[in-house]
């Protein structure tokens, strides 16, 4: 079976329309584990605060920033994980141990495309219940510093949006991989910890010492919470914020056609289990 | 004299059953335990065998845990190549906190992951009835269902931190390395009694998700020097959820600090006060279970 868009499939529209709403819904129908989330967040947002307002104590700047710039890019940081942070791996290996996949392969929308959606769907619901009340109490309690120039935000939504496409993207080769693994707890924890070191959601990137440095800024993990939070504290100057913006784009299109490909190869060795 | 209409079924049985030969079904059953503990140990074996069977997966989530946990070694690296100290903790200070709560922490996930499971697991689903039925105490028989070995390198990780911090920290004496496993394994139940408090609320409030795994999130802090953070937080840690005993206070008394020497010298009765008083409330929320009877 092809990946890519069939006859009779529905039009990309409708797959748009569809898999936005149902994952909306499935946010909604688990209010309490957006409860947790938010919660939680909020423990961890307020650790990298405290963390960060004492080793403040008695120093102006720390690698070029400070106080208020550094808090604010650890608070934002791990605050947005709570909008790009994806289970979709989970989702479809999930789908894929109970025999499912054979189901949704009969679906009359490109799995791909509507995975992606779906992720969006409840990103966008996730982004009103639980990040922008985060940002708001955040904001509010721990005095982080508002961008300057309004411009800011919009260019921070936009970086928000290709950031959610990248994590998406690696998250889906992830869940494409467990097909032939067959298992993806163990793979789980290995995305959860690269993208814990290597998106910047815990400290600045350009933090890292010596060798990593170069490393991790050149990987597409720092288009998740680095080039964004660097966005929001206007780290970088508005002519050249194009450059992030396109880096963050290059990668987030490149992991989805890899992504299309993966699916495409995989399916073609797929061992449907039965139920 | 056995009735010959038996043997086509039996003959149906042999061929789902794997070949045993002319051996007796219990002939490697040793017999019935001893002692009670002797029943505990056969059982904890048994689950750690089912564990293990899956030997692939459990190797990936052993590395996953492990490289996890490590995580936080880079980020210590990562702050300290900038800054020599945080309000006059040293790397080496810091490091030696946070191996000391690594390795409490690693040790409670080996033996306490049932925590987690207990609300989705035995309390909606049911599966409290199969263990209530047995002759053994409930609470230990879901911790061994969960024995989570792979989480021991965790453990491992933390003490590889702690002999590191070592070289910047004054020599211990004797006293102290007698002291140190209490003060680990006290730790454990630290955080294994403010959990086990948290998780008996499943019992009472029947939902699929927990808050185990919330109130966990808060022993993050217990991993540095308690006096960087404000004043309520430095309390909530003291005297609401004690993380502040896993780690932080003993360590100091490794670190050559005196201000909190009281505290220290407290944690072993804080620990098993705590887990005391969370197994008796464990036990009262028992008694609320309603098996769903499916």
């Amino acid at each position: 079976m092809s990946a890519s868009s069939r006859a009779g499939d529905l039009p990309a529209s409708v797959t748009a329309r569809t898999g936005c709403r149902l994952g909306m819904q499935l946010v909604l129908a688990y209010r309490f584990e957006a409860l947790v989330q938010l919660v939680s967040a909020s423990v961890v947002a307020l650790l990298n605060w405290s963390l960060w307002t004492a080793i403040y104590q008695g120093r102006d700047q720390v690698v070029g920033r400070s106080a208020a710039e550094m808090t604010t890019y650890v608070v934002v940081a791990w605050v947005i994980t709570t909008f790009y942070g994806t289970r979709v791996d989970q989702e479809l290996s999930g789908r894929f141990r109970e025999g499912l996949i054979a189901v949704d392969l009969l679906r009359p929308w490109d799995l791909h495309l509507h995975h992606y959606f779906r992720d969006l769907g409840r990103a966008g619901t996730a982004l009103l219940i639980t990040t922008l009340p985060l940002f708001a109490w955040t904001g509010g309690l721990l005095h982080l510093r508002a961008p300057r120039h309004w411009w800011t935000w919009p260019v921070f939504g936009i970086s928000l949006l290709l950031a959610h496409a990248i994590s998406f993207g690696f998250a889906w080769l992830v869940g494409v991989a467990s097909f032939r693994l067959r298992n993806a707890a163990g793979l789980a924890h290995l995305k959860a910890t690269v993208i814990g070191v290597l998106s910047g959601s815990l400290i600045p990137l350009d933090l890292y010492p010596g060798v990593m440095r170069p490393i991790v800024l050149a990987l597409p993990f720092q288009g998740m919470s680095h080039t964004p939070a660097n966005i929001f504290t206007e780290r970088i100057p508005w002519d050249q914020v194009w450059q992030p913006l396109g880096v963050q784009l290059a990668w987030a299109v490149a992991l989805f056609i890899v992504g299309r490909r993966a699916l495409r190869g995989a399916l073609r060795a797929v061992v449907v289990q039965g139920g | 004299m056995r009735p010959s209409v038996r043997r086509p079924q039996q003959q149906a049985f042999s061929r789902v059953l794997p070949d045993i030969g002319d051996a007796p079904l219990g002939a490697s059953y040793p017999g019935p335990p001893r002692s009670r503990l002797g029943a505990l140990w056969r059982y904890g074996l048994m689950r750690a065998k089912v564990r293990l069977a899956y030997r692939g997966d459990f190797l990936l989530n052993a590395v996953g845990d492990f490289i996890v946990a490590g995580i936080g070694l880079v980020f210590l690296w990562a702050i300290f190549s900038h800054v020599p100290d945080i309000r006059g903790w040293s790397f080496h200070e810091v490091l030696f906190i946070w191996g000391m709560g690594e390795a409490a922490a690693g040790l409670f996930f080996v033996l306490f992951q049932g925590l987690w499971a207990l609300n989705q697991q035995y309390v909606l689903r049911g599966e409290l009835d199969r263990v209530l039925l047995r002759p053994l105490d409930a609470y230990v028989q879901i911790m061994l269902d969960h024995l989570n070995l792979e989480d021991l390198p965790v453990a491992l990780l933390g003490l590889g931190m702690m002999a590191w911090a070592r070289e910047g920290l004054p020599s211990f004496s004797l006293a102290q390395w007698l002291m140190l496993p209490v003060f680990l394994a006290c730790g454990v139940l630290v955080l294994a009694g403010v959990l086990t408090a948290f998780s008996s609320l499943g019992f009472r409030i029947l939902h699929r998700g927990t808050a185990v795994g919330l109130v966990y999130q808060a022993s993050a802090f217990n991993r540095y020097p308690i006096d960087i953070f404000s004043r309520p937080i430095q309390r909530l840690l003291t005297w609401v959820v004690p993380f502040a005993f896993v780690a932080f206070f003993p360590a100091t008394w490794y670190l050559g600090r005196t201000r909190w020497l009281g505290w220290a010298a407290v944690q072993p009765v804080v620990a098993v006060a705590v887990f005391g008083l969370a197994r008796w409330l464990w036990g009262r929320g028992l008694r609320h279970y309603r098996s769903p009877g499916s």
